[in-house]
């Protein structure tokens, strides 16, 4: 068992030291007039964030990560999507979606041939009609 | 503020046969949904959004209020047949509405649950349409410094509220805020956190970001936990007596004070940021228990149980809009859905709304008490079906979801750049849930983050820097030391909690 709140704080933690010694800095311009400068308010979140993640250290709560192996299996999906994103970049959503909705609707271990036709085919059909036909939008 | 034939002209429009087709359209998708484990209408609500895009303001917006209504109805529906509520709200119409069905009454039992929803919503929605105007005008009073602090009230209220940890819910609210900066700075326009990627100049794309958030995390969560079980049938029993498929009249008036009470609770509890439909029904069935001579008969499939719960995590939608109307700040999550719609139909919510679309609110007005009739029209011949819909497969309806979500926010956002983004946030999302952190409050704070920004960069143009010039605002103060109490209130709670 993780004590997920000591976890996250400490994430939470060096997020925010992140943010305010190297990303801001970085990534937002420095300009010297008005009384809200771009980095004050990001700035001040960030050390909101430093001093939460301390304080989380010291009063976690009794939240933990029940099933690890369910995040492992969330990540699991997460890169199917991912991987599914990239096919719809390169083939189009038309060719792709029937092979996310396949690879999605096997891992989740649908082997009935009538409901892996109609998620597989008949869900992105009927995407396609309401899209490209009765919106006359396009699809990605 | 808004005169009579302002508010006629926007009720009819309300009645036209396009508007209530669509405020139709809704109802049926938000039971169809609703009725499904898993799928509430706040993701309904989140996957439609997109698609209201090409629709005309009042359409648009209606459909959305009819998904949301029809959610909570057929929300009700897998809570009485199998336990397992199909949204939070629906979790204590379950204690009563399960044992009901266990005893071959499953039709009586989602009935009594329809027609208490539909009580306890018209009810809420009398006193949105009530209060609002009144209250934007005396909202219309308030500056910049006045609208910083009451958002550091809502918060600071959100942050103890929701969820175990103060902590947690600060650095929610934080996060939320911290997303909410990245693009344009709005003082000197200068690009901030955009790690040279131009199409975040106008900030992370709202639609986006809500989808990942409310919907493909929770698919993501949902596929996780099946872990390749699909899920069984549902084995309904029925008496045979027609008695038992019905809800008559003398039953409906018996429990008459019981939907009075749960109405008043839930628009009492809607109007505040953060308490939510689920605390509003535990406390309505918690009041009608106790003031019951019969306590023991809750819990055995007591159809006053089923009216308590059901009237007030009902009332809680019309209510919710009451801030979001007046003052611009969403309650709940459904409120910040609708707010998004508005804005992706270039309204901007606040005071002014009355003055400026009096016309499009009394429009809303009328959809909502439409979509209520509609709601009782549609349960009436529609639950026979919804009870069929529990059994449909959830490899089905979450591919459908999934594919669903990704044309949605493409099309909100013009290209797969916004579906990375909610990608992204999806991840975030699934993390943010499984370590305690609320993303409700996440997803408030970064719609009201430019806002928050904007009042704060005015208040101090006002205050000349100087922040101690706060006490000549005596509204502000009061707000800041309200969140300033409620801070440490909520911190004391913890303490107990943490010592228990």
């Amino acid at each position: 068992m993780i004590n997920a709140d000591r976890a996250s704080g400490l994430g939470v933690f060096v997020l925010g030291l992140m943010l305010y010694f190297v990303v801001i800095p970085e990534q937002i311009e420095t300009v010297d007039e008005g009384w809200m400068r771009p980095n004050s308010l990001p700035n001040v979140l960030a050390l909101v964030l430093m001093g939460c993640g301390l304080l989380l250290q010291l009063r976690a709560t009794a939240h933990r990560i029940e099933n690890p192996r369910e995040m492992a299996m969330a990540a699991l999906y997460f890169v199917v999507l991912a991987l599914g994103l990239a096919a719809i970049s390169l083939l189009g959503f038309t060719y792709a979606a029937p092979i996310l909705a396949a690879a999605v609707m096997l891992l989740m271990g649908e082997r009935r041939p009538v409901w892996l036709g109609l998620g597989i085919f008949g869900t992105p059909l009927v995407i396609w009609l309401v899209v490209e036909q009765a919106l006359g939008r396009v699809l990605p | 503020m808004v005169d009579f034939a302002t508010m006629i002209a926007g009720f009819s429009d309300a009645f036209t046969l396009w508007n209530l087709g669509f405020v139709l359209f809704g109802v049926v998708v938000g039971q169809f949904v609703g009725a499904v484990p898993g799928i509430g209408p706040v993701m309904a609500m989140a996957i439609a959004i997109p698609f209201t895009f090409g629709m005309d303001p009042l359409a648009g917006i209606g459909f959305l209020v009819g998904v949301n209504k029809g959610g909570l109805v057929g929300g009700a529906v897998p809570a009485v047949l199998m336990n397992t509520p199909g949204t939070p709200d629906a979790a204590a119409t379950a204690l009563d509405g399960y044992p009901l069905s266990k005893a071959g009454k499953p039709l009586k039992a989602t009935k009594m649950a329809l027609f208490s929803s539909v009580t306890g919503d018209t009810f809420s929605d009398i006193v949105l349409i009530t209060v609002s105007a009144p209250l934007a005008i005396i909202a219309l009073k308030m500056g910049p410094i006045e609208i910083f602090a009451l958002m550091i009230f809502t918060f600071s209220v959100l942050s103890g509220l929701i969820g175990a940890s103060l902590i947690k819910g600060i650095i929610a609210a934080t996060l939320g805020l911290l997303c909410g900066t990245v693009g344009a700075d709005p003082e000197h326009y200068t690009p901030r956190l955009i790690f040279g990627q131009f199409e975040l100049y106008d900030g992370f794309p709202l639609a986006a970001v809500a989808i990942g958030m409310l919907a493909i995390s929770e698919i993501l969560r949902r596929l996780a936990q099946s872990q390749g079980r699909v899920r069984p049938a549902v084995d309904l029993k029925d008496t045979g007596h027609a008695a038992d498929r019905r809800v008559s009249w003398a039953e409906y008036w018996a429990c008459r004070f019981t939907m009075l009470r749960g109405a008043s609770i839930g628009t009492l509890l809607g109007a505040m940021p953060g308490i939510g439909s689920t605390a509003a029904a535990f406390m309505s069935y918690a009041a009608t228990k106790s003031a019951s001579d019969a306590p023991e008969s809750f819990g055995k499939g007591n159809l006053q149980g089923i009216a308590a719960a059901e009237s007030a995590n009902s009332a809680v939608v019309g209510s919710n809009l009451i801030p979001l109307l007046t003052l611009g700040i969403p309650g709940s999550v459904g409120a910040a859905l609708i707010i998004s719609a508005f804005m992706i139909h270039g309204i901007q919510p606040g005071p002014l709304l009355f003055q400026d679309q009096g016309r499009l609110i009394y429009g809303l007005f009328g959809a909502m008490i439409m979509a209520n009739l509609m709601n009782l029209l549609v349960g009436q011949v529609g639950l026979r079906f919804w009870i069929k819909v529990v059994a449909a497969p959830e490899t089905m309806i979450f591919a459908s979801a999934l594919l669903l979500c990704i044309v949605g926010v493409s099309l909100a956002t013009g290209g797969l750049f916004g579906v990375a983004v909610m990608l992204g946030f999806a991840g975030l999302g699934y993390l943010m849930a499984s370590f305690g952190y609320s993303v409700v409050i996440f997803i408030i704070a970064f719609f009201l983050g430019p806002r928050f920004e904007s009042s704060l960069g005015q208040g101090l143009v006002l205050l000349n820097g100087d922040l101690t010039g706060v006490i000549y605002h005596p509204i502000a103060m009061i707000l800041l030391l309200c969140s300033a109490a409620s801070l440490v209130w909520f911190l004391r709670q913890n303490q107990h909690a943490h010592e228990d």
